[in-house]
């Protein structure tokens, strides 16, 4: 009897997405109850849409700390990328030419940043910091004078469209693909298991790695596409913060901040909890300061959590197997 | 990665090539514009200097035993907000105590998340950054603090430039000469032999972070000494323009090697980059992608240092 209550907790513990699942569930049900214009399915959708750029990097983001690593400089590329396509347009580019230049841009920020991670082995925190601090920098002399830029019509035309639900959901999966069903994805949790490991067993751990900060490069300029088209204009703020909301939204999601454990899906509800949280605070008249605190609480909150599913799992393993090789195990692809 | 660390490191200290940089910097700057070396403009670089400067010592330990923090600016603003209301209302020591003491606290959280709970210390301090940054707009709603005078002692004349100076004598003799600065390299340079070696890694790192948050109060009052007021955003980008003073200072950012006078060389160029910058007539907005190219050339020169 004692052992199926074990294998019960165990099991449900082993659901990671559990935490951001529940967040989101009981988010809507507390807004629902003490905000009642919460419910209303049209201004909902339209939060949702307004979170679809950070539905992107979180993607991405999913991927890279599941490989070990983490990518800080989402959100100023993104911004770069905004202001490259902002720029471009104001010099008599089509919009379809500058999307496609916005996108060319992230890419060639993540190859970058994938090169000094996985060619010069730099720290992945200190060069994504660089860039991070640089991209936004570069808005900034790029832009000029020009510090918000309108776009012409389309964009806001096609943000108006199905065009970014189709588009987050064909990147979310993207992203369940390359985790679950192909060799890339078999690479980025070894990799994020054990980086030594991995090598030994033969796998190209820069290419991963250098994969994986351009995914993210370009995943930032889709994004900044879909944010041009929200905000009509190209500014040098857009994407600030939203590094913060996308590591927040994979990581209550059940991406373990340790590498070798990921889940795309669970990233996804971490974002929409994080989206209702927005609408329901700004319902509620609660100030944006105290979402971020609670935000910052929400992150801390889910590194901790995660710690104990593992010492937790690593406690069940202990007793199930005597041999402690089988502690391994652990890091399952689940 | 852990074997080039075997090798035996160049002679030369790692401090000379950018204190020969600094220097060659300063000739130039001097010949090119005679304002630079005009006293007043001494005094001004030196109070534009004081309160990066000062909590790149913190972060100069911090980077040291392998960590990073992210939330200095935050911890700044935090504890300047909540002494200053009190220094406003005439009760400045009192106030002084709850800056220190605010400083303290949020330094003792980091520390608690990292050790405690072994948080990975970016996380961790991403975490209370926003945290900490959004209780201090909360705490004052937005507004500004206003000093009305009252520490104009710390902020006037060459005070900032002496207190800075001040600190970074302390910090190099704490890290050169006493036990917790050996244990602070030990713990960077390898934390399993540390720990073998009877040092408790997480007493290290917790005494780091509070003496991180402390100096970051310190740097509070600095500067509500020099701008007579203070509003939360005031300082916001401060802890990366830290972080880059200590990684161009030498500090290496894989932990074990630095030195907290690397830092204060690192500290001088970027000052008087920005100085030179006003002087000579450039823009201001390419500061922000000065200094993350600048991180990114430190860093990788380091790695091909160690290689």
């Amino acid at each position: 009897m004692k052992t199926t209550d074990r294998n019960l907790a165990a099991r449900i513990v082993a659901i990671r997405e559990l935490p951001a699942l529940v967040l989101f569930a009981g988010l809507f049900v507390y807004f629902a109850l003490h905000a009642p214009e919460f419910a209303n399915a049209a201004d909902l959708a339209d939060r949702f849409r307004q979170y679809v750029p950070q539905a992107m990097l979180a993607v991405a983001l999913t991927l890279i700390i599941g490989s070990g690593g983490i990518d800080i400089s989402v959100g100023s590329v993104l911004g770069l990328c905004t202001v490259v396509l902002g720029a471009v347009t104001l010099r008599g580019v089509g919009p379809a030419h500058a999307c496609l230049l916005a996108v060319a841009t992230g890419c060639a920020i993540g190859a970058f940043n994938g090169l000094a991670v996985a060619k010069i082995r730099l720290q992945p925190v200190v060069v994504t910091l660089s860039t991070w601090g640089a991209a936004r920098g570069l808005c900034y002399v790029i832009a000029g004078r020009n510090t918000s830029i309108t776009l012409p019509p389309t964009l806001s035309v096609l943000y108006e469209s199905p065009a970014p639900i189709v588009l987050a959901i064909a990147v979310i999966l993207t992203g369940v693909l390359i985790l679950h069903s192909t060799v890339l994805g078999r690479g980025i949790l070894a990799v994020g298991g054990s980086e030594q490991a991995a090598r030994f067993s033969g796998i190209n751990v820069a290419g991963v790695k250098l994969r994986l900060y351009t995914f993210a490069g370009a995943m930032a300029g889709l994004a900044a596409i879909v944010t041009a088209g929200w905000m009509n204009t190209a500014s040098t703020e857009a994407g600030k913060g939203y590094e913060f909301e996308a590591i927040t939204a994979v990581l209550i999601g059940g991406t373990s901040i340790y590498g070798g454990e990921a889940s795309v899906i669970g990233s996804m509800f971490g974002v929409a909890a994080i989206a209702i949280l927005s609408r329901g605070f700004g319902l509620m008249a609660v100030s944006e300061h105290w979402q971020r605190l609670f935000l910052g609480l929400i992150l801390i909150a889910s590194v901790l959590l995660d710690r104990l599913r593992r010492s937790y799992e690593l406690r069940v393993a202990g007793r199930k197997t005597p041999g402690r090789d089988s502690v391994v195990e652990v890091v399952d692809v689940n | 990665m852990i074997s080039s660390r075997n090798r035996p490191i160049s002679r030369v200290p790692r401090e000379l090539p950018i204190l020969v940089f600094l220097v060659a910097l300063c000739l130039g700057l001097a010949a090119a514009n005679r304002n630079f070396l005009a006293a007043g403009n001494l005094r001004t670089m030196g109070t534009d200097a004081a309160a990066i400067g000062i909590i790149s010592v913190g972060m100069t330990a911090v980077i040291i035993t392998g960590g990073i923090d992210l939330s200095v600016a935050a911890i700044l603003a935090l504890s300047a907000l909540i002494g200053g209301g009190l220094i406003a209302h005439g009760s400045v020591l009192l106030g002084c105590a709850a800056t220190l003491a605010t400083g303290l606290a949020c330094g003792a959280l980091n520390g608690g998340l990292i050790t405690i709970a072994r948080m990975p210390p970016i996380i961790a301090t991403l975490g209370t950054f926003y945290v900490l940054q959004s209780a201090a707009t909360l705490y004052s709603g937005g507004n500004v603090v206003y000093l009305a005078g009252h520490l104009s002692c710390l902020g006037s004349g060459y005070a900032p430039l002496a207190i800075m100076l001040g600190v970074y004598a302390t910090g190099h003799a704490v890290m050169r000469v006493t036990r917790i600065g050996r244990y602070v390299y030990a713990v960077g340079g390898n934390e399993e032999s540390a720990r073998l070696a009877g040092i408790s890694p997480a007493r290290v790192k917790m005494t780091v972070y509070v003496g991180g948050g402390v100096l970051a109060a310190v740097a509070a009052l600095v500067t509500m000494g020099i701008n007579d007021l203070f509003q939360a955003n005031d300082v916001m980008g401060y802890e990366l323009a830290a972080i880059a003073a200590v990684v161009i200072g030498g500090t290496s950012i894989m932990g074990g090697q630095g030195s907290v006078l690397g830092t204060m060389i690192g500290v001088g160029i970027s000052t008087v980059l920005r100085n030179g910058a006003i002087l000579t007539g450039l823009e201001a907005r390419w500061a922000d992608a000065v200094v993350g190219a600048a991180i990114l050339a430190a860093v990788t020169m380091d790695k091909l240092r160690r290689r």
